[in-house]
Order: structure tokens, then sequence, then C-alpha cells
């Protein structure tokens, strides 16, 4: 490795931020190439979504109704997409885990434990969205903005936090 | 618990800024400052692109920079001030992608491959310039991981 090259990747911010970016790359060519051939993985995690979310609403006694993909809460529904999976969040969340300098061991507690987090997270803003839309409607577009594109970053970061905090300094 | 609590105190009110504000504000300046840039780059159409729900980035980006702790004001002022024109410059690269993927004078066969992977950068963004800008804290972060107790 030349000399420069070596600097860039021993200093651990450009180190993380180069390996971070090259992992997401990855990630982003091989994702759409993937999903264009097991398309039906897509499918099953959308219908998934849609049945959890409607299972939930139904576990707090809400008057829900679910019609293939599309969760109505009263007469206010929102159609699972694959952007609802929380798959997105969870491929940018995957590159900063295995970009980090930590062990193996590590990062795999990291992606078993933040992935399922963060969908958990991406359940609880589509009930809350689908609360709102119901109830306040006119409150609708800025929860929208809000949690799909304002905080997507900010929970990855936060669980990404929470990883290294919890479990890469406490073990190490 | 403090750091979330403070990113949600912080994210909550930019957001509402940008939606009642910022937003329509940004859009008029991106299509007048951009429009050359994306002009030279065979762009002729702005004002529809869906590329636009992804400007509120500054949003997330100005928080994690304000509520990083232990990051000195200069380096923290002086990290937004050069953030900000590489988000907007991202931003353009974004439009750029999404308008010519699918443009009915040169259709793409598959514009999501085209796509995904330029919103998925825009939307990694934020955190890419946060985790570049905040070294210091960084440093700090990575050799207490990386120290055996």
């Amino acid at each position: 490795m030349p000399g420069s090259l070596r600097r860039v990747f021993s200093n651990p911010a450009t180190g993380f931020v180069v390996r971070f970016a090259l992992l997401l790359g990855v990630e982003v060519v091989v994702y759409p190439i993937a999903t264009r051939r097991w398309f039906f993985g897509v499918e099953a995690l959308t219908a998934g979504t849609a049945r959890i979310q409607y299972e939930l609403l139904r576990f707090v006694g809400a008057e829900a109704s679910l019609d293939g993909n599309l969760v109505q809460l009263g007469d206010f529904g929102v159609h699972i997409i694959e952007e609802c999976t929380g798959i997105f969040e969870a491929i940018i969340f995957l590159a900063a885990v295995l970009a980090f300098p930590a062990s193996l061991a590590k990062k795999a507690i990291g992606v078993a434990l933040g992935v399922p987090l963060l969908y958990v997270f991406n359940l609880l803003r589509i009930l809350v969205l689908l609360v709102v839309g119901r109830h306040r409607p006119e409150l609708f577009e800025f929860m929208h903005l809000y949690f799909w594109q304002a905080t997507l970053i900010l929970m990855i970061t936060s669980v990404w936090l929470l990883w290294i905090f919890q479990v890469v300094r406490r073990e190490a | 618990m403090r750091l979330v609590a403070e990113l949600v105190a912080l994210s909550l009110p930019l957001t509402w800024l940008w939606l009642v504000w910022g937003q329509s504000t940004y859009e008029s300046f991106f299509v007048a400052t951009a429009r050359p840039l994306l002009e030279a780059l065979g762009v002729t159409s702005v004002a529809a692109s869906p590329a636009r729900h992804r400007f509120v980035s500054y949003v997330p980006f100005v928080v994690l920079m304000l509520v990083t702790p232990r990051l000195g004001w200069r380096r923290r002022a002086g990290g937004i001030l050069l953030g900000v024109p590489l988000i907007f410059l991202c931003h353009v690269g974004l439009v750029a992608v999404e308008s010519l993927s699918h443009t009915r004078q040169s259709p793409t066969r598959d514009s999501f491959s085209l796509v995904f992977p330029a919103a998925m950068f825009a939307d990694a963004f934020p955190f890419l310039l946060w985790a570049l800008l905040a070294g210091d804290v960084w440093r700090g972060l990575a050799a207490r991981a990386s120290t055996p107790r």
C-alpha cells in the first residue's frame, strides 16, 4: 500500500469514512441486482411488515384492516412499500458496523441486535404515522418528513453509537 | 439516552422550520443556483425531481454537528460551514442521476439500479460528513474501542 494511502487508512476518522463509503458502494450495487433476482424476498418483507403492523393495531384494540399491503386505521391507510421495511436503513447501518474498527464477533453482535432494533423503530414510526394520519391529518406531512427523511440517519447513528458504547467499548 | 433526547429535541424544531420556511426557500435557491451546473450535465428540468424530498438532509447533518459532545465550537461552526456546500453538491449529483436515469429522450431499462445507489449515498451523506468532520471525537471512540481493558 503506498504511504499516502496508508496514512489515510491509519487516521481513524478518514479510514472509517473510506471503508464505510466502499462498503456502502458494494451494497448499493449488489442490492438492486439481488432484489431483481430474488424479488420474492422484498415482497415477503413488505407483506410481513404490513401484517405485523396490522396485528399491532389489533393488539391495542384499534379499528384496523389489512388489504394486501394496505394497512388501514379507520379511514386512513398506508401502503407498505420497500422503503417502509427498514431495509435501506439496515444497508447503511451494516456498512457503518462493518467499517468500524472492532472484532468480527462484536460486528456480528452489532448486526444481530442493530438490524432488528432498526426494524422495531421502523414499525413504531409507521404506527405513529398511521395514528397521526387518522387523528391529526394536518400534522401528517410534517411527521412523514420528520420520520422518513429527517431522522433516518439520526436513527441509524443512534443505534450505531449504542452498539459502540454498549458492545464494542464494554467488551474491549 | 441524553444524546438521543438531544437529537429529538433539536431535530423536531429544525424539521418544522425546514418545512414551513427552509424547503421552499432552498428549492428556489437550488433551481437558480444549480441550473447552470445541471444543464452542463444535460439535465433540463429540475422542478419536478423526486430528489427534492431528500433536500432535508441538512437537518440531520446540523443536528449531528451540534449534539456531538466534546467538539469545539470552532470545529462545529467550521464543520457546518464546510458541510453545507458539500451537501448542496450532493443534491446536485442526486438530481442529475435521477433526471438522467429516466428521461423520455434516453430511457434506461433499469433506472432503479442507477437511482438507488445515488439515493442511498445522499441519505448516508450527512453521517459520512459528520464522521469526517467530528474527527477529534472519533479518534477517542476508535482508540478506546481498540484498547484492551
